[in-house]
């Protein structure tokens, strides 16, 4: 086993790779033709509304699930072949903690440990107790699990995680359930996991999380990619948007449609009393932002605001996984 | 579950002692002995323990090892970690074996405790008729004990491939002991006798064989290749289903 | 996907092997001997001049005689205190050995001394016999029961062999012969008796009415044997063919199968199953009763086997009609107390027939009449009604 942190470090590389991996549960595709590259060194954020098949991906990256079709590849190795080579080298959180509630937390880091056949028995207690300060359960790791809250199993399912120094960490939604102190440790945490060299893969549906601290991101839905790349890339994919404040909305509307925009709907401001809103798409071919202006005023539309928005990253995730509220299946 | 194995000697040996015995040819084999020896204490035990008690106690030991893990969420970690399923699949039939001794020699300590406490001890007449000293006799007691444990090694592979084939351990658990239950109905069942040697439970109390003077080992050997080939087919069927196995728990 | 296929091949493999370990083992013990070639007559004189062998053995015992099969708790296998059971319970007994297989282990020292261990679930039944004295013992009952036997051990018979063929043949009672203790091989008070005693009652009453010849060589508890097959020249009888393996080194008759006529399992068939021809260690022919058994010592003779013989109690006169395989074994009116035959355990067995409640097997049929008459033979039931009638 390589131990050093930074041995999945080399820019370039990919700690994870998939081929048109898929999954299906019967006649449902969870995962379809997934190309994903996550590289080595990234925080990368893996985002999908429930249901979008996640967790599904992660559980065939580990090899608990067997992919229907396709191929993964974790750490340059072929995914569930070198199981044995690569997940001592992966720490993983996998839809939740799960632990045995009549064992206390540091008995149970000992029992998971002693499950890797590769984990040094010497260092054992000095790395379950290092592991449990590093998230904070020190004070409470001689309780049993089951007088554990959420979020303390949520730190334990970490600290197993942690257990040993890993050059990929696969979590699925770790600051579930978490305090905000306790989101804000994970950011740190997963910050200092990124600066030591390692990768990190956290799936998540929240997105200032996942702004804050990933470098890389790619989108889920209905078990297909839709996008992914850089943070920035991603942001600036999203289309940008122009918004006029005007009590003359259908004058507006009208120079907007000459302009070859497509206005979106008209929406009041202050109840109907004041100007209202009208908004449009602004492709990146489109007319310069001036233009429009120059245009409105032109056509003697009342501009009493006007704003270009770059688009943020929910309203790219939103635009990608749709508007609707219920799971896609 | 170990505590209430080894209270069923002690429960036996106390009835006996306050009833002050029974007359031959009635209630279990070897109870009306007991009065007369402390040591037919734990062969009446066993008598008692084997059709049904250690079944129960083997069956559920059995199913809930992978799928009290798999109910527990506990499995995808273990997997993770990676404990490599072929060797999780060994660590759990080992412990179930473990288990299994530990539950036999909780009768059979419990056993002869409670008959040295409550009864006198001597020479022990065996089934022929013969009489061998007591240490002899403690000696074929042991001998029976392993052959208990052996007979309930089938048993644990069958709980073991049923376990795989289940995320809820109670399932696993109930099919199990409902198997070994079956079992003893067919082999009671003359109308089947094709099939008698075939179920692993046909050598359960062979163990009297044990107990012969001078000892008869073929039903020994026999339960032996038994539960070796229930060991090895359901071993087989457990590593293919769970080497196989989508964890989805 | 194929590395999920080969993790399933060992679960399809195993079967497979088991499969191959079990037809292996028997294809094994059957592998032909090679013996010397011998007629059918030198068998035959191989057979009755063999001496008693010192031998410890199991015995298998089974029998399939279309009867009924009751479970062994109705026929009360436990309760078997020989001497005292009244004629109902004998016949349960009776049914008991004629439908379930037994295991018995057989000790002979050659010279006289006998001990049989009938091997049941739990229990086991003992007959010891050393010089004037039988020891039975019933583990289950715990009763010890001591017999002095009234004509011991001739000792011509015990070194020389099968007796000679005797003067007055009961052929059809050939799978239940009468106990004769004179005989080496037969174990007095025994429940089950070796081959070689079957096949003496058998031989000695061999006549012309019976076809011998040798049939393929067979290994019996992996002695080579000759294959000595009778075959009954009469079609009176149910006996289709009685086969003897003769084993070809010492002429020991190592199993004895008796056919019925219309089944191809074998009626009733004893042999062994493993045989050691050592001398057992002295130990085994010394009986001391345990300490708690009921301990009873018998002044009646030592009982019988369990055979259609103990209804009457050895009292009233048998007399037989008919010849060879087809010969009728009658015992006279009230040697079956009135009302018997609605006893639970013969009420199961007893069919009602024109004539009075008949017991009908694939191998023989006994048939009581109203005025407790008793008929029996290896023959059709239709035989026993006219010998009944022809009274
Ligand atoms: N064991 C299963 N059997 C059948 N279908 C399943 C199973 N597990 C998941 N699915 C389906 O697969 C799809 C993807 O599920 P998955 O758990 O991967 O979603 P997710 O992206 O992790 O969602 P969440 O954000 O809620 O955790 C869902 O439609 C789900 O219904
Ligand atoms: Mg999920």
């Amino acid at each position: 086993m390589k131990g050093g942190p930074a041995a999945g470090g080399t820019p370039g590389t990919a700690a994870i790779e998939t081929h048109g991996l898929g999954k299906r549960y019967g006649s449902q595709a969870a995962v379809d033709k997934l190309d994903l590259r996550v590289p080595a060194g990234a925080v990368f954020g893996f985002l999908g509304p429930n249901g979008s098949g996640k967790t599904t991906t992660i559980r065939m990256l580990l090899g608990l699930a067997n992919a229907t079709s396709g191929t993964a590849s974790v750490l340059g190795q072929a995914m569930p072949r070198a199981l044995d080579a690569v997940l001592p080298r992966v720490g993983a959180l996998v839809e939740g903690p799960a632990f045995y509630p009549y064992l206390t937390g540091r008995a149970n880091l000992h029992r998971l440990d002693a499950a890797c056949p590769y984990a040094p028995t010497a260092t054992r207690r000095v790395r379950v107790e290092e592991a449990l300060d590093r998230v904070g359960l020190g004070a409470a790791a001689g309780k049993k699990v089951k007088a554990y809250s959420l979020g303390m199993k949520q730190r334990l399912g970490l600290a197993n995680a942690l257990l040993r120094p890993r050059e990929l960490m696969v979590l699925d939604e770790p600051t579930n359930g978490l305090d905000p102190q306790g989101t804000r440790e994970v950011r740190k945490l997963i910050a200092s996991l990124a600066h030591d060299g390692t990768t990190v893969f956290v799936s998540s549906h929240l997105l200032a999380e996942v702004e804050q601290i990933c470098t890389h991101a790619a989108v889920m839905r209905a078990g297909r990619l839709v996008a992914q790349g850089t943070l920035e890339e991603l942001r600036s994919a999203g289309q940008a948007k122009v918004t006029i404040l005007t009590p003359d909305a259908g004058a507006a509307r009208t120079v907007l449609a000459r302009l070859g925009l497509v206005p979106g709907t008209v929406e009041p401001v202050n109840d109907g009393a004041g100007p209202a809103a009208v908004t449009a798409v602004l492709p990146a071919a489109a007319v310069p932002a001036e233009d429009i202006v120059e245009a409105l005023v032109g056509f003697g539309v009342r501009v009493r605001g006007f704003s270009v928005d770059k688009g943020s990253l929910e309203d790219r995730f939103v635009e990608l996984t749709g508007e609707g509220f219920d799971v896609a299946r | 579950m170990l505590a209430v194995l080894a209270a069923v000697p002690v429960l036996i040996a106390v009835a006996v002692r306050l009833t002050n015995g029974t007359r031959a040819g009635h209630g279990p084999v070897f109870l009306d002995r007991i009065t007369g020896n402390g040591l037919f204490v734990v062969l009446t035990s066993l008598v008692l323990c084997t059709p049904l008690f250690l079944p129960l106690t083997v069956g559920v030991v059995s199913g809930d090892t992978i799928a009290g893990e798999a109910g527990q969420g506990t499995l995808r970690y273990l997997l993770a970690a990676p404990a490599g399923r072929a060797r999780l699949l060994l660590v759990k039939f080992a412990g179930t074996a473990a288990f299994t001794l530990a539950a036999v020699a909780a009768v059979v300590l419990a056993g002869t405790a409670i008959g040295l406490l409550l009864f006198p001890v001597g020479p022990v007449p065996l089934l022929s008729g013969d009489l061998v000293d007591a240490w002899t006799a403690e000696g074929r007691i042991l001998l029976v004990g392993a052959y208990v444990v052996l007979s309930l090694l089938g048993l644990g592979a069958i709980g073991l491939f049923i376990s795989t084939l289940t995320d809820v351990p109670v399932g696993a658990m109930a099919a199990t002991v409902v198997l070994a239950i079956a079992s003893q109905v067919l082999d009671a069942l003359p109308q089947l006798d094709w099939l008698h040697p075939w179920l692993f439970s046909h050598w359960w109390l062979g163990f009297a064989d044990l107990l012969r003077q001078p000892v008869e080992w073929s039903s020994f050997g026999s339960n032996a290749l038994l539960q070796v080939g229930y060991l090895a087919v359901f071993g087989a069927l457990a590593y293919g289903r769970f080497t196989t196995k989508d964890v989805l728990s | 996907m194929s590395r999920r296929w080969v993790r399933w091949m060992p679960a399809a493999a195993m079967p497979a092997i088991v499969a191959g370990v079990v037809l292996a083992g028997p294809l094994q013990a059957q592998a032909p001997a090679t013996v010397p070639a011998r007629t059918a007559a030198q068998v035959l004189a191989l057979a009755v001049a063999s001496h008693p062998q010192p031998l410890s053995g199991t015995l298998e015992e089974t029998a399939d005689l279309g009867l009924p099969q009751l479970p062994a708790i109705a026929t009360g296998g436990a309760s078997s205190q020989s001497g005292a059971a009244g004629p109902a319970a004998g016949l349960g007994q009776l049914v008991a050995f004629l439908t379930a297989p037994h295991t018995a282990r057989v000790y002979l020292d050659g010279a006289g001394s006998q001990r049989v261990q009938l091997m049941d679930s739990l229990a086991e039944r003992d007959v010891v016999h050393h010089g004037t004295t039988v020891w039975t013992y019933d583990s289950a009952a715990n009763t010890a029961t001591k017999y002095t036997v009234s004509n011991p051990l001739r000792p011509g018979a015990a070194t020389g062999g099968l007796a000679p063929p005797s003067s007055k043949p009961v052929p059809g009672v050939a799978t239940l012969p009468p106990m004769a203790p004179h005989d080496a091989n037969q174990v007095p008070g025994s429940p089950v008796q070796t081959p070689a005693a079957i096949a003496a009652d058998i031989l000695k009453n061999l006549d012309p009415g019976t076809a011998v010849s040798l049939g393929a060589n067979v290994t019996v508890a992996r002695e080579p044997a000759y294959s000595l097959e009778l075959v009954p020249r009469t079609a009176a009888t149910l006996v289709a063919k009685v086969t003897i393996a003769v084993d070809a080194n010492n002429g020991m008759p190592l199993r004895v199968t008796v056919q019925a006529k219309g089944q191809d399992k074998a009626a009733f068939e004893v042999g062994f199953s493993q045989l050691t021809l050592a001398a057992p260690a002295a130990s085994m022919f010394t009986f001391t009763p345990p300490p708690g058994a009921t301990v009873t010592n018998s002044a009646v003779p030592l009982p019988q086997r369990s055979s259609g013989k103990t209804l009457d109690g050895g009292k009233a006169p048998v007399s037989v009609s008919g010849t060879g395989w087809a010969a009728i074994l009658q015992a006279p009116a009230g040697t079956v107390p009135a009302g018997m035959t609605s006893t639970p355990v013969l009420a199961q067995l007893l069919q009602a027939v024109p004539g009075g409640h008949a017991l009908s097997t694939s191998l023989f049929t006994v048939l009581v009449t109203p005025d407790g008459a008793l008929y029996a033979g290896a023959v059709p039931l239709a035989a026993l009604q006219q010998a009944s009638a022809a009274r």
